[in-house]
């Protein structure tokens, strides 16, 4: 008896392996890192936008300024940038620059962006762009949620450990922000949660 | 047990129909040919193991990366021993996220009842023939055509995996018309005798694996493309053979791991029993419908 139960949880265990192996198959894994850090920039009327500064692998860096680094000096001159614009981060619009937000649970699509930036230093890769998001603030708590993912799982994004986000002009709100899970979205067949920048603003009285 | 035995196996199928390709196409350099994305509203499954896996894929080739670098200054042949030590991890673990052809190795061998050591040599062979594709298509573009890698090794890849997932359905229709045939020929015999000792060939395993194997894996790439790019032609290869070797080791559990699960299932049937030879033939059959459906869906994908 005790061994016909083992059979069956060993025969359960295998179908689940083959379940996992068969169903990953047709799905993409992260094969790029970024490391990313958010710069929450206020104006007067409330907040204007935000800046992304994406920390790619070495590996991935590499492959761009094989590239892209058309005179091989291990930097990257304002032609260059123009081409690995858009060569190698237009195509994103396409996945909102892997950057979904909701202002009050509302879903804000990100169509453009500013100032885009490419540095490549010590062989290290970085991306800068702003994307201008204007939320005004009231007397009232806004609350926006920037969860930043790859749809399609190519890409992993981590926040930095040390400064993750940081508030430029804020002096004249009340700014609360949190980095966590974004529980209410998933993605990779509803197996990954992505992280996201909790932020909640108002006037200060 | 027999009817909660079939459900699992129908389970397991309609699962595998549900899913919708989406192939591991860099989304930075190269414009989306499918917008299918995985993404929902919901909260994710209690699952820390993926996750868990890309950090670990993270941190390891960034400390690939750190002792290429040490290799390169100190020349010295000190770091070399920890980087292929770290370079199998991260093929093991890279083979543990999804993708890799485990899933045809898997149908593959559920279609088949090899030798133990032949279907170990199959899912080795996948991973090695994955990882020489990568370090190869890599030399051949940067070195011989010293062509752009990025645009060049998407059409590259396309084209292999057009090649191989064609190929990958003629496989699986063959199978499923070889079983056909058994279905048949046990209808007109009286008492089929199952003989559980018998072995039947693993037919071609090196041009199956060859077949599964032949798209480059973007991991590997990536790793060459790093070590040209600091002028370590030679370590790349050894680092991309490294990782195609901790990548085989991933792939051959998984295939050890389908191969006793179905001797077992087998076992548990009843081995003297004629549903035991009707569970095989029904695995082969369904192996066969898997391997052709999965070729079908992802070369939908990629044309």
């Amino acid at each position: 008896m005790h061994m016909i139960r083992v059979k069956k949880r060993l025969l359960c265990l295998t179908l689940f392996v083959i379940v996992l192996c068969v169903g990953s198959d047709v799905i993409a894994h992260p094969h790029v890192f970024i490391i990313q850090r958010l710069k929450i920039v206020f104006d007067n009327q409330g907040l204007a936008g935000f800046g992304v500064e994406w920390q790619f692998d070495e590996m991935f860096g590499s492959m761009i300024s094989m590239d892209f680094d058309q005179n091989h000096n291990s930097t990257l001159e304002p032609a260059e940038v123009e081409v690995v614009k858009e060569k190698a981060f237009s195509y994103l619009a396409e996945y909102d620059y892997f950057i979904f937000v909701r202002i009050d649970g509302q879903s804000f699509k990100v169509k453009w962006f500013t100032d885009f930036n490419a540095i490549l230093k010590n062989g290290k890769l970085c991306y800068y762009f702003f994307v201008p998001c204007h939320v005004n603030a009231h007397e009232f708590f806004k609350e926006i949620v920037i969860t930043t993912y790859d749809p399609t799982y190519y890409t992993a994004i981590f926040f930095a450990k040390k400064r993750p986000a940081r508030v430029k002009n804020g002096d004249r709100f009340v700014i609360e922000s949190a980095i966590k899970e974004d529980k209410s979205t998933s993605i990779y067949f509803g197996m990954v949660n992505p992280w996201a920048l909790f932020l909640k603003f108002k006037l200060k009285s | 047990m027999r009817i909660r035995f079939f459900l699992l196996y129908f389970c397991a199928i309609f699962i595998v129909v549900m899913l919708r390709p989406v192939f591991a196409q860099n989304p930075f350099t190269a414009e989306p040919k499918s917008k299918t994305l995985q993404t929902t509203t919901n909260p994710a499954s209690k699952n820390s193991f993926l996750p868990m896996i890309s950090f670990w894929q993270h941190r390891l080739k960034q400390k690939m990366a750190d002792l290429v670098h040490e290799a390169k200054e100190s020349h010295s042949v000190k770091p070399l021993a920890f980087l292929m030590l770290i370079s199998f991890a991260y093929g093991m673990l890279h083979a543990a996220g999804p993708g890799h052809g485990k899933a045809l190795a898997v149908s593959y061998i559920l279609s088949q009842r090899p030798k133990l050591f032949r279907g170990m040599f199959f899912g080795s062979c996948i991973a090695l023939f994955h990882g020489l594709s990568g370090i190869i298509f890599v030399l051949i573009i940067h070195i011989m055509l010293q062509k752009s890698i990025t645009g060049t090794l998407e059409d590259v890849t396309r084209i292999t995996q057009i090649i191989s997932f064609s190929l990958i359905i003629c496989l699986g229709l063959g199978i499923l018309i070889k079983s056909s045939y058994k279905w048949i020929k046990r209808a007109k015999s009286v008492h089929p005798a199952y003989n559980g000792t018998h072995k039947r060939h693993l037919y071609g395993p090196l041009l199956s694996a060859l077949m599964v194997g032949i798209i480059p894996c973007s991991g590997v790439v990536m790793v060459m493309l790093f070590a040209l790019s600091m002028k370590l032609v030679g370590l790349g290869i050894m680092l991309g053979i490294t990782i195609s070797l901790g990548m085989a080791l991933t792939i051959t559990c998984t295939v050890v791991m389908v191969m006793s699960g179905k001797a077992l299932s087998l076992a548990v049937v009843g081995r003297h029993s004629d549903l035991a030879i009707t569970m095989e033939n029904l695995i082969e059959t369904i192996a066969g419908l898997m391997i052709a459906m999965l070729g079908l869906l992802f070369l939908s994908a990629v044309i």
